[in-house]
C-alpha cells in the first residue's frame, strides 16, 4: 500500500528505485530537483538516474498518479527510505504490471490487463484484447462490416465509458468502430471499473469505465516493429519509435496499416465473410517537464476504408463501403501546487473531427461529428484522512447526420461542476463520495451523485461496494449504424430521450500471493436499473425495428460473476470464471423479455505455461456461451430459429521471446465454430426478410496467426 | 537403393539420438549469489539479464532472501563470469 522510494547518491549523481506495493517496481513516476528543471521518469523497472543534480540543500521530489508526492530532502545518507501514502484510490493504476489482476487498492472494483494478458492471444487492434476476460464480451455488430461491439454486465457499448488516459474516447459516430483505433502496438495497459466510475470523468458511465492506458514516450522503448499476418488474408504492419531529446522533453511516433490480401465468402452465402479493410493511424505525443508544470499534447489521425457485402461475381450486389477521416488532438497540462499537501491543479482539452460517408446497400449514410472536451482539476489534501478533488468541465458535441435525403443536426453542450471527496477513517475502512450538477442545452441541469466504499479487514482481502447514478444521450444511428443493414423498416416512435440509470453493485475477493500457489478468487454482483432507456425492439414484427422509450417501464440488467485462479506447479497458471447475466426488457407487449442474442451463462477457463527462463510460453483459452434468444420469427414463415444453442471457443497460442525479438504462433477458433445463416435471405438482399443484424457468434471460422515483434530498449 | 536411405536414415537418427543423448547427460552445475537486491525492479533486471545469457538453464532470484541461484551449463559458463555479470550490473554480490 506504500510507494517506497530507495536511494543512492553518488557524489553529485542521484540514483534510485521507485516501488509501490508487493514491492513492485512504480515505471513512469516522476522524480525532480526543487527549485531546477532537474527531472526524470522511472524507467519499465522503476529507475532513475538525476546527473549532476545534487547539492548540499536539494530536495527532490517524487510524484505519481494516485499516490501522494513526497518531498526527500538530500543528506549524506548512503542509502535510504522513505513510504508515500496513495492519494485517491479510485485511480491508482499500474500500467506496466503484466498479465490479469483485480487491482488490491483501488476502491472502485478494477481489474488491470497488461501488456502480457493482451498478447496471450491473438491480438491486433484494442477489440480483442479481452479474449481471455470473464467481464467483458466482444461480439460482431452484424454480418457486414466487421464492426464489433464491448459488453460490460451485458450491456452494449453505448452503456461503457471508454476513455484514453481518462480523456473519453469512442462516443458518437466513433463508437461502431472505435475498437479498431487503437492497434494493440500502441496498448500499454487497460483497467476495466465495474459499476459507475470516478464523477470527476464524466456523468455517462452507467455499466462501468474501461480507460486504456497507451505507450508513453518517457517510459517505452526505442523502437518497436511488429508485423501480423493470418490464414484469412489479413495483415498488418506497425512501428513505434521514440526520443528522448533530454530528462524532460520525450516525444514517440507511431505509425499503421492494415488490410486484406483477399476476402473470401466461407460459408457460400455470397457475402464476403469479412470487409477488405484498409486502415492508416499516425500518432504522435510529446512529453515536457519545466518545473512545476508536466505538459503532454498529442494528434491522431485515421483513416479507414470498409468495404464488404455480396461478392463482385454477383448480378446487382449488395454492397457496403464506411469512409472515414478521423483527427484528434489532446493536451495535458498539470500544474503541481504544493507536493507536500498533494496540491495540483490538470487540465485536460481535446477535440475530435469524425467524418465518415457510407452506403449500406440502396442507404447512403454520410456524417460528421465535431467533439470538444474540457476538463480542469483541482485536487488537494484537506487532512491525513481527507481528499479532496474538485473542478470544472464543459463538452460540446456537435453530430451532423444525413440518412438518404433526411438531414438532421445534433448540437449539444454540457457544462458541469464536480467534487469528490476521499475518505479514510481507518487503515480498513474507505470511501468516496462524488457529486456533480450539469447544464445539457438539450435538456436541464441534472444531478450524478456516486458512493463507493471499500472494508478491507487483512491485506489478502477487500470487499467493496457501490451505488452510482449514470446518464447519456443516445444517437440511434452513429451509434447503431448496422441496423441499416436490414430491409426492416425502421419506426422511431417518438423523440428519444437521454437514458438514465442506478447502479448498484458488490464484491468480494481474496488473494494470497505469499502462498506458492498464489490463489485468489473474487464474487461480485452488480444491478443496473434504468430509468429512462432507447428501447431497440426487434420482437414487434420481423419486418420492423421499433425505436422508442422506456417511459416508466422497467428495464435491468442483473450480472453475478465468480473467478478463481492458482497455479499448481512453477510456470503453470489456471484461472476459471462463469457469469451469469440476466438483461430484461419490455418488448413483448409491455412484458420483460431476456434481450435478444444476449446470452445468460459465459464459462471462460485459460491455462498458461512458461517454460524455467520464460522463452517459451504456451496459452490455452476456451470460452463457452451459453445459449440464448433470437429476436421473434415470423410465426407463418420462419426464416430462423427462436432461440441459439450454447457454443464453445477454443483458443491457442505458442510464443517465444528472445533478446529482441518475440515471435507469436496461434490458431483462434480451434472448433470451427461458425454462426449458421449469419444473414437472413443472404440470396436476396433486396427482399424484405433480408437482416444481417442478428449476430451472436463468429462468423468467420478457425484462423492461424503469427506475430513478430523486433524492439531495441533504452539501455 | 532402398536400403541405402533406409541405413541413412537410421544411422541419421541414430546419430541424433545419440547427440541428444550426450545432452541429456551433460553436467550442469548450480551456483547461489547473495546479492544487494531492494525491490522487484532489481528482480526483474537480473532476471531479464541472465536470462539471455547463454549457457543459463534455469533461474530463481528471490527477493526477500536477496538471492540469485543459476542452473547452468559449465562448458558454455562459469560461476566467475555470472559473478562478474551481476557485478557489472551494480550490485553487491557475494558467492555461497
Amino acid at each position: 500500500m506504500t510507494l517506497s522510494v530507495v536511494l543512492i547518491m553518488f557524489l553529485a549523481t542521484l540514483k534510485g528505485i521507485v516501488f509501490g506495493e508487493s514491492n513492485d517496481p512504480i515505471p513512469n513516476a516522476y522524480v525532480s530537483v526543487i527549485g531546477s528543471d532537474k527531472g526524470t521518469f522511472t524507467d519499465s523497472d522503476g529507475r532513475f538516474i538525476l546527473e549532476d543534480s545534487i547539492s548540499t540543500n536539494s530536495e527532490i521530489v517524487v510524484e505519481f498518479a494516485g499516490y501522494k508526492s513526497d518531498t526527500v530532502a538530500m543528506t549524506p545518507t548512503r542509502e535510504f527510505k522513505i513510504n508515500l501514502r496513495p492519494i485517491s484510490l479510485e485511480t491508482v493504476t499500474v500500467s506496466a504490471k503484466n498479465g490479469l489482476s483485480n487491482m488490491r487498492t483501488t476502491l472502485i472494483q478494477t481489474q488491470s490487463i497488461g501488456v502480457g494478458e493482451i498478447f496471450r492471444a491473438a491480438c491486433c487492434n484494442l477489440s480483442e484484447s479481452f479474449q481471455t476476460n470473464a467481464s467483458v464480451d466482444v461480439s460482431y455488430s452484424d454480418a457486414a462490416t466487421g464492426a464489433k461491439q464491448i459488453r460490460l454486465l451485458g450491456l452494449s457499448n453505448q452503456y461503457v465509458q471508454m476513455t484514453v488516459e481518462k480523456i473519453p474516447a469512442f462516443r458518437g459516430l466513433a463508437m461502431p468502430y472505435g475498437l479498431s483505433y487503437i492497434p494493440s502496438s500502441l496498448l500499454s495497459s487497460i483497467q476495466i471499473s465495474k459499476g459507475s466510475g470516478s464523477v470527476v470523468d464524466g456523468y455517462d458511465a452507467m455499466s462501468g469505465q474501461i480507460n486504456i492506458e497507451l505507450k508513453k514516450p518517457q517510459n517505452t522503448d526505442r523502437l518497436n516493429v511488429t508485423g501480423f499476418i493470418d490464414s484469412k488474408s489479413m495483415y498488418q504492419a506497425d512501428a513505434l519509435f521514440s526520443h528522448r531529446f533530454s530528462d524532460s522533453t520525450s516525444t514517440l511516433l507511431f505509425a499503421h496499416y492494415n488490410g486484406e490480401i483477399k476476402c473470401g465468402d466461407g460459408n457460400d452465402d455470397s457475402f464476403m465473410d469479412m470487409p477488405d479493410t484498409k486502415q492508416v493511424n499516425i500518432f504522435n505525443r510529446w512529453f515536457a517537464s519545466r518545473g512545476i508544470l508536466r505538459q503532454q499534447v498529442g494528434v491522431k489521425y485515421i483513416g479507414e476504408r470498409r468495404k464488404s457485402g455480396q461478392m463482385d461475381d454477383m448480378p446487382n450486389p449488395y454492397k457496403v463501403t464506411v469512409n472515414t477521416n478521423r483527427f484528434e488532438v489532446f493536451t495535458k497540462d498539470g500544474f503541481i501546487i504544493d507536493p507536500k499537501k498533494n496540491r495540483s491543479v490538470g487540465i485536460i482539452l481535446s477535440a475530435s473531427y469524425h467524418d465518415m460517408e457510407s452506403i449500406y446497400g440502396r442507404i447512403p449514410y454520410d456524417a460528421n461529428e465535431l467533439y470538444t472536451y474540457l476538463n480542469a482539476i483541482y485536487q488537494s489534501d484537506l487532512n491525513e484522512k481527507l481528499e479532496l478533488k474538485c473542478g470544472l468541465n464543459e463538452v460540446i458535441d456537435n453530430l451532423d447526420e444525413k440518412i438518404t435525403s433526411l438531414g438532421s443536426s445534433t448540437n449539444e453542450r454540457s457544462i458541469g461542476a464536480f467534487s469528490e471527496l476521499t475518505f479514510k477513517p481507518t487503515k480498513k475502512i474507505s470511501a468516496i463520495l462524488g457529486l456533480r450538477e450539469d447544464h445539457i442545452n438539450t435538456d436541464s441541469w441534472f444531478t450524478t451523485p456516486r458512493l463507493h466504499m471499500m472494508y478491507s479487514p487483512t491485506e489478502e482481502i477487500q470487499i467493496r461496494g457501490s451505488v452510482s447514478y449514470g446518464s447519456r444521450t443516445p444517437h440511434l444511428y452513429a451509434e447503431n449504424p448496422s441496423l441499416l443493414i436490414s430491409s426492416r423498416q425502421i419506426i422511431l416512435a417518438e423523440e428519444l430521450k437521454r437514458e438514465k440509470s442506478w447502479n448498484y453493485g458488490v464484491s468480494a475477493q481474496w488473494t494470497n500471493d505469499k502462498s506458492k500457489y498464489e490463489p485468489s478468487i473474487s464474487a461480485e454482483w452488480y444491478y443496473t436499473d434504468f430509468k429512462e432507456q432507447m428501447l431497440v425492439n426487434f420482437d414487434v414484427d420481423p419486418h420492423l425495428i421499433i425505436v422508442s422509450n422506456l417511459e416508466g417501464r422497467r428495464s435491468f440488467s442483473n450480472t453475478a460473476q465468480i473467478e478463481a485462479s492458482f497455479k499448481p506447479f512453477r510456470g503453470f497458471t489456471l484461472t476459471g470464471a462463469y457469469r451469469h447475466t440476466t438483461v430484461k426488457q419490455p418488448l413483448v407487449n409491455g412484458r420483460l423479455i431476456q434481450k435478444p442474442l444476449t446470452g445468460r451463462n459465459k464459462v471462460v477457463a485459460t491455462a498458461g505455461y512458461e517454460t524455467k527462463l520464460k522463452k517459451w510460453q504456451f496459452d490455452f483459452t476456451a470460452q463457452c456461451n451459453g445459449k440464448g434468444n433470437m429476436p421473434k420469427p415470423d410465426e407463418e414463415n420462419p426464416l430462423w430459429k427462436k432461440t441459439y444453442d450454447a457454443f464453445t471457443l477454443f483458443n491457442a497460442q505458442v510464443a517465444r521471446h528472445f533478446r529482441y525479438l518475440d515471435i507469436f504462433v496461434g490458431c483462434e477458433n480451434i472448433g470451427n465454430f461458425k454462426q449458421k445463416n449469419p444473414i437472413i435471405s443472404a440470396e436476396d438482399p433486396w427482399s424484405d426478410n433480408f437482416d444481417g443484424t442478428m449476430i451472436y457468434g463468429p462468423i468467420e471460422g478457425r484462423k492461424f496467426y503469427a506475430t513478430v515483434k523486433y524492439k531495441i530498449d533504452y539501455k | 537403393m532402398k536400403k541405402i536411405l533406409l541405413t541413412a536414415v537410421i544411422t541419421m537418427f541414430g546419430l541424433t539420438a545419440s547427440a541428444k543423448e550426450k545432452e541429456k547427460v551433460a553436467k550442469k552445475d548450480t551456483a547461489e549469489f547473495k546479492v544487494g537486491m531492494h525491490c522487484q525492479g532489481c528482480v526483474n533486471r537480473i532476471t531479464n539479464e541472465l536470462t539471455y545469457t547463454t549457457g543459463v538453464t534455469d533461474l530463481k532470484v528471490n527477493l526477500n532472501d536477496k538471492t540469485v541461484w543459476v542452473e547452468y551449463k559449465p562448458q558454455k559458463i562459469n560461476a566467475d563470469s555470472l559473478f562478474s555479470k551481476l557485478k557489472s550490473m551494480g550490485y553487491t554480490v557475494e558467492k555461497k
